[in-house]
């Protein structure tokens, strides 16, 4: 995908013969590399997608991550947006094209994770409870231990908080809704809602990091 | 101290995650993020963050079922909703296009900028005011010994609220302090500008103890260039400031400086073609901004021609 996503930027491109070579090379190389080599290389009137691919790939993907948290979906939605990009504003700079790109990416991930939670609902793939997960994760054994002491003061934590900060951030963080959407089922304000999901992240964060000090001090 | 100001830090990372997952969050938003981010003490509470939500999403609230008595929703809905979502986004995009600043539940971020035209006033966290004037940018960088502000660009009026570590000003080659003061500082013709309204400061070169420098007293002015320092001057304060109004003030200045400052404040420039008209002098009120309406008193009262393509204004002597 990222080759093609390459190929097709760099179709673009007025020094046709660079591109190529740059393509070859990166058929065995990582994606790090390529840019590492790529900065070296490429002369400064690339076009400007194939310039922000190179200097925005990172950030646009950590900015996607925030929110989708399998890599290789955040990837394919970081490449489409380049491709949408592409095809949808072949004359617009660099200025103009970045904000547009988060544009993209952003609205990619929210109808990424609108079919993902759609799905879920409807019953698909829920083979088991940890499918339900918006970040599954598959801890190390010997993890497991410190894990579950963890997920005991958060337990603890959670059974503290107020009931609608708890439940905004379970319509958040596991229903996949919109601030707009959990505004509407708790009768409050978006703005509300985005500070009670604000407060509730910092009140676990807050009771872990106590319980850490306490237990295994500043190493834990 | 430590402890509290680490708690604050984690509170503000857990407000720029719910900031970043709001759907209308784009790339305005992920600037802001990042040059908070910059500072390794926010890297790490966000880290904090981050870790606390993957040990979330393996609790009882992650398996716990959906609410009881929610219709099944049909494709059709999230169809309707989804191109929902992508109209408020773009609504949101273009808000934060427009350079209007982000909602509050944002933490402040550690750089505050004005565009051509703008100003703004900003009020820091000890309490002390910031007003910025046009194309001016600086980086609050407070710790508990020194409250440090670096003017990287344009002219910022600072007001000091008293406190115990002084108020530090750094600006091209010049370091400002104060304690409860206030004054200004403007970055021009590579060096800075010092001018005192109230209180008392003195003025250093960066690096230099805190009981050097140069000690100014309400209404002087000092110029400060390549480390070294101009004479003291005396300023009129009113005309001085008068950009905080949107007015500037000139008295018998020459047409070149008043082109000049003028320029500041908007895209289009008025450039003077010639150099003995560069050289005629005036004084007046302008509106900041308003590039045409001192052009066209310039033409009431000088024998010149006005040429305009683009940006560019040019004035030029009449006749030939």
């Amino acid at each position: 995908m990222t080759k093609l996503v390459l190929q097709q930027l760099n179709a673009h491109a007025d020094d046709a013969s660079v591109a190529a070579g740059n393509i070859t090379r990166c058929a065995s190389a990582s994606l790090g590399q390529w840019i590492e080599a790529e900065k070296a290389l490429s002369p400064p009137s690339d076009p400007p997608l194939t310039q922000l691919f190179r200097t925005q790939y990172r950030q646009l993907l950590r900015f996607c991550r925030v929110r989708v948290c399998n890599e290789a979906d955040a990837e394919d939605i970081v490449q489409s947006a380049f491709l949408s990009a592409r095809r949808a504003y072949p004359d617009k700079g660099i200025e103009e094209l970045r904000p547009l790109l988060f544009t993209l990416v952003r609205n990619l991930s929210v109808n990424h994770l609108k079919l993902h939670w759609n799905k879920l609902r409807h019953g698909e793939d829920i083979s088991e409870a940890g499918a339900a997960l918006a970040c599954p994760q598959s801890p190390t054994p010997e993890k497991q231990l410190m894990d579950s002491q963890d997920i005991g003061i958060l337990e603890a934590a959670l059974a503290g908080m107020s009931p609608r900060r708890r439940e905004a951030l379970r319509l958040h963080r596991f229903d996949g809704l919109t601030y707009d959407e959990i505004a509407k089922r708790l009768s409050v304000s978006a703005t509300t809602v985005k500070s009670d999901v604000a407060e509730a992240v910092a009140e676990i964060a807050g009771s872990l990091a106590r319980a850490g000090r306490r237990t295994a001090g500043p190493a834990g | 101290m430590g402890e509290e100001d680490h708690a604050g830090r984690v509170k503000a990372a857990a407000r720029w995650y719910a900031e970043l997952q709001a759907p209308d969050a784009g790339a305005g938003v992920w600037d802001a993020f990042r040059v908070w981010e910059r500072d390794p003490r926010n890297a790490a509470a966000f880290r904090e963050i981050e870790a606390a939500l993957s040990t979330l999403d393996r609790s009882s609230l992650a398996a716990r079922p959906a609410a009881k008595g929610r219709a099944p929703v049909r494709p059709a809905l999230w169809l309707g909703a989804v191109a929902a979502a992508v109209v408020v986004v773009a609504l949101g995009a273009a808000t934060l296009l427009g350079g209007r600043g982000i909602e509050s539940p944002v933490p402040p971020p550690l750089v505050y900028a004005t565009a051509v035209g703008e100003q703004r006033v900003v009020e820091l966290e000890d309490g002390s005011s910031v007003q910025l004037n046009t194309a001016s940018r600086i980086e609050v960088a407070f710790t508990d010994e020194e409250r440090l502000v670096r003017l990287k660009a344009g002219q910022a009026l600072f007001e000091v609220e008293k406190a115990a570590a002084p108020f530090v000003v750094d600006a091209a080659s010049s370091r400002t302090r104060a304690l409860g003061t206030a004054f200004e500082v403007f970055v021009k013709s590579g060096g800075a500008q010092v001018t005192l309204l109230e209180g008392s400061v003195s003025v250093a070169p960066p690096g230099a103890a805190a009981g050097e420098g140069i000690v100014l007293e309400p209404g002087e002015r000092l110029m400060v260039a390549g480390g070294a320092a101009g004479p003291v001057e005396q300023v009129d304060l009113a005309a001085a400031l008068s950009w905080r109004t949107g007015i500037l003030q000139f008295t018998d200045i020459r047409l070149a400086d008043a082109a000049q400052e003028l320029n500041r404040y908007s895209a289009k420039q008025i450039v003077v073609g010639d150099p003995a008209l560069a050289e005629e002098r005036l004084s007046g009120s302008f509106k900041a901004g308003d590039q045409e309406m001192f052009v066209s008193a310039l033409a009431l009262f000088l024998p010149v021609e006005v040429h305009r393509s683009g940006n560019t204004i040019l004035v030029a002597p009449a006749g030939d």
